[in-house]
């Protein structure tokens, strides 16, 4: 799939979310003109940004593969399958995070996370993953449990 | 009267607390600065909740901190590695790697020190200046003036933004839907949180600037890991630019400064425009336009200058107005507002303290950068030996945990996430996320003016246009839009004669 579809699909998908937004915001009083009530801002706003996403997205589907716009943004490109699983892996021990520090506790989350995410980063070994992880646990508890008096959330482990 | 004030603030300023915040925020932005990734607004989205605990003078003098020491932090990579640490920087490699190259670069990274401290307390004397009688002004704004500047800012922010008027105005439009989330600003009325709880307080700022701006990055040196280049060495016996070499970045510093003050208080990226016009300006004015690429001087101590004293213009419209008109104010906007201080014409005023004490702190911080800068240069450039493996882990646990102290709540971190994956879409689909963040920003504020507009003017639009002040603004955007269509009319159709 060329980039311009591949753009087009995430405008269209703009186009999706403005319209559950829009969904959602006419539900609400619109008002009159001169009474402008809740819904009036979002229903305007959802319009444009349906009429907007689904302009460029349009505009994109109809360009030819290898037309793009002359001084684009710097932007990111995966040069391969294994970055695309090491994106994924990244977010994938986010989530972990997220879910699990309720039950194990965020501090061996923390610690887990850092080790998960150096590895996937690149950091060779065993021990160099593990002592960051552990140093930054530690420092991290520091700052957060004594220094700022954060509770963080608590499991059946730290 | 201006100097009674800014003499008590410096007294303040002096003070242990003050003197330690403006210390980390230079220290935090220069090193912001100089790593590749993490910029001012993620530095200051990750430091926010650590100032929970500081009071709103200290609060601000750090944030302020981070901001104009980033500006400085980003040329030493670019002198020594050619690589910007920030996006501000991008000129500085042209000029300064290759004075580098010859042997110059002490002499490079002088100047980009001196140029930059001249035009931040240039900088300074002119927000001391204009910003008092510009929130005198601002006093006899209403609903229909604020509108207008909100229309006029998205209008110019879309603009200057990215390569597209249209990309950048859908994501401002996206962050003003965003801001619509929770609270109705008139009525206190709950709208659109789509049956999650934690929504009725609305999408606060914070985890979106962490997660477009600070994870989205981390997500890229995933992808893209940032490789170091051969760092060049400097000998303490070059630190120093020669006679020569001052007199001839002293009218550039001079220029950039006034330049830089001026496009800072437009909307939009304008560290980056200013550095940019500077160039062009002192690559048209100079007596050897074949030396600028080539390691010319002048190359260097322009755009320095010239971004130094952008940020300082930048806090005219935050401060004055309460408007913050780029993604760097919009943060210390939130910073304030988080210790319950809300930037306006009445901040000046009611406030006078904290202004005239952040004024005093922006003098002591230049002060401060001047000294880091020049003898620890080799130390902060040293600092991209970190590599990504070992920084970005480190970076993402303090964004997760910097997130869930805010509210002591994991749906902050889900919100990092969201947005930290949203940002990284912008950046492989080339689209800016700063504009999302503005938008959030200038949602509520504009709804605000046009619903309260509305009301004063019985539903007529006619009341924006009638009154002096908005009317101005309306018809000096209504020509701006003009000039927009035909310019991007104009290209479309040269490229279609070309293609022809």
């Amino acid at each position: 799939m060329n980039q311009n579809k591949k753009a087009s699909i995430f405008y269209f998908s703009i186009t999706a979310v403005s319209l559950i937004y829009f969904l959602s915001a006419i539900e609400l009083p619109f008002g009159t003109f001169s009474k402008p009530m809740q819904g009036f801002y979002p229903i305007i706003l959802s319009v444009i940004a349906i009429a907007l996403s689904a302009y460029n997205g349009v505009t994109l589907l109809l360009k030819k593969a290898k037309e793009t716009d002359e001084q684009e943004e710097p932007g990111v490109e995966f040069t391969g399958r294994k970055d695309v699983l090491k994106f994924f892996a990244y977010i994938g021990v986010i989530i972990f995070f997220i879910v699990f520090s309720g039950i194990i506790g965020a501090y061996t989350c923390l610690f887990l996370l850092v080790f998960a995410l150096s590895k996937i980063q690149g950091l060779q070994g065993i021990w160099k993953p593990l002592l960051l992880a552990a140093g930054t646990a530690v420092c991290f508890y520091l700052l957060f449990g004594v220094v700022l008096e954060v509770v963080l959330p608590t499991g059946f482990l730290i | 009267m201006i100097w009674g004030n800014l003499f008590n603030a410096f007294i303040q300023t002096f003070s242990q607390q003050n003197l330690l915040a403006c210390f980390i925020g230079v220290l935090t932005g220069t090193v912001v600065g100089v790593l590749p990734g993490i910029g001012p607004v993620g530095a200051m989205a990750l430091l926010l909740p650590f100032s929970y605990g500081m009071d709103p003078g200290s609060g601000l003098i750090m944030f302020a901190g981070i901001y104009y020491g980033s500006m400085y932090g980003g040329s030493t990579t670019s002198i020594l590695l050619n690589m910007p640490g920030e996006s501000v920087s991008v000129i500085t490699c042209l000029d300064g790697y290759k004075m580098a190259k010859k042997g110059r670069a002490g002499a490079a990274l002088s100047i980009s020190a001196i140029g930059s401290f001249v035009a931040g307390t240039l900088g300074i004397v002119g927000l001391m200046l204009f910003a008092p009688p510009l929130a005198r002004f601002a006093l006899s704004f209403a609903a229909p003036e604020y509108f207008a500047i909100a229309v006029i800012g998205i209008i110019l922010l879309s603009n200057l933004t990215g390569n597209s008027f249209l990309k950048s105005f859908l994501m401002v439009i996206i962050g003003m839907m965003l801001s619509s989330i929770g609270t109705d600003p008139l009525t206190g009325f709950i709208r659109l949180t789509f049956h999650v709880p934690e929504l009725t307080r609305g999408i606060d700022i914070l985890p979106i600037s962490m997660g477009a701006f600070g994870l989205a990055e981390v997500l890229t040196t995933v992808v893209e890991p940032y490789s170091t280049g051969d760092l060049i060495k400097i000998k303490a016996k070059d630190l120093y630019p020669t006679k020569n070499e001052m007199k001839r970045s002293t009218m550039p510093i001079l220029r950039g400064s006034l330049l830089g003050f001026f496009i800072g208080l437009i909307p939009g990226p304008s560290a980056v425009i200013s550095s940019l016009v500077s160039y062009k300006m002192e690559k048209t004015v100079s007596k050897h336009p074949e030396e600028f690429g080539e390691g010319a001087i002048e190359g260097v101590a322009g755009p320095e200058s010239a971004n130094n004293s952008a940020s300082s213009g930048a806090m005219i419209p935050l401060l004055a107005l309460g408007l913050p008109f780029n993604a760097n104010t919009a943060m210390l906007l939130t910073g304030l507002m988080i210790h319950g201080i809300t930037p306006g014409p009445t901040f000046i005023t009611e406030h006078s303290d904290l202004f005239w004490l952040a004024v005093a702190s922006m003098y002591v911080g230049n002060i401060m950068l001047l000294i880091l800068n020049l003898p620890l240069v080799g130390i902060f450039a040293k600092l991209t030996n970190v590599p990504a493996k070992i920084l970005m882990p480190i970076v993402t646990a303090l964004m997760l945990l910097g997130a869930y102290s805010v509210n002591s709540s994991m749906f902050d971190v889900i919100l990092i996430l969201i947005f930290g994956i949203a940002g990284f879409a912008l950046k492989y689909f080339k689209v800016s996320a700063a504009p999302l963040v503005i938008g959030l920003v200038l949602g509520s504020i504009s709804e605000e003016g046009l619903r309260q507009g509305l009301i004063m003017s019985d539903g007529s639009f006619m009341g924006f246009l009638t009154r002096p002040i908005s009317g101005s603004i309306f018809a000096v955007t209504f020509i701006m839009l003009i000039f927009i269509i035909f310019k991007n009319f104009r290209s479309k159709k040269i490229v279609f004669d070309e293609a022809v």
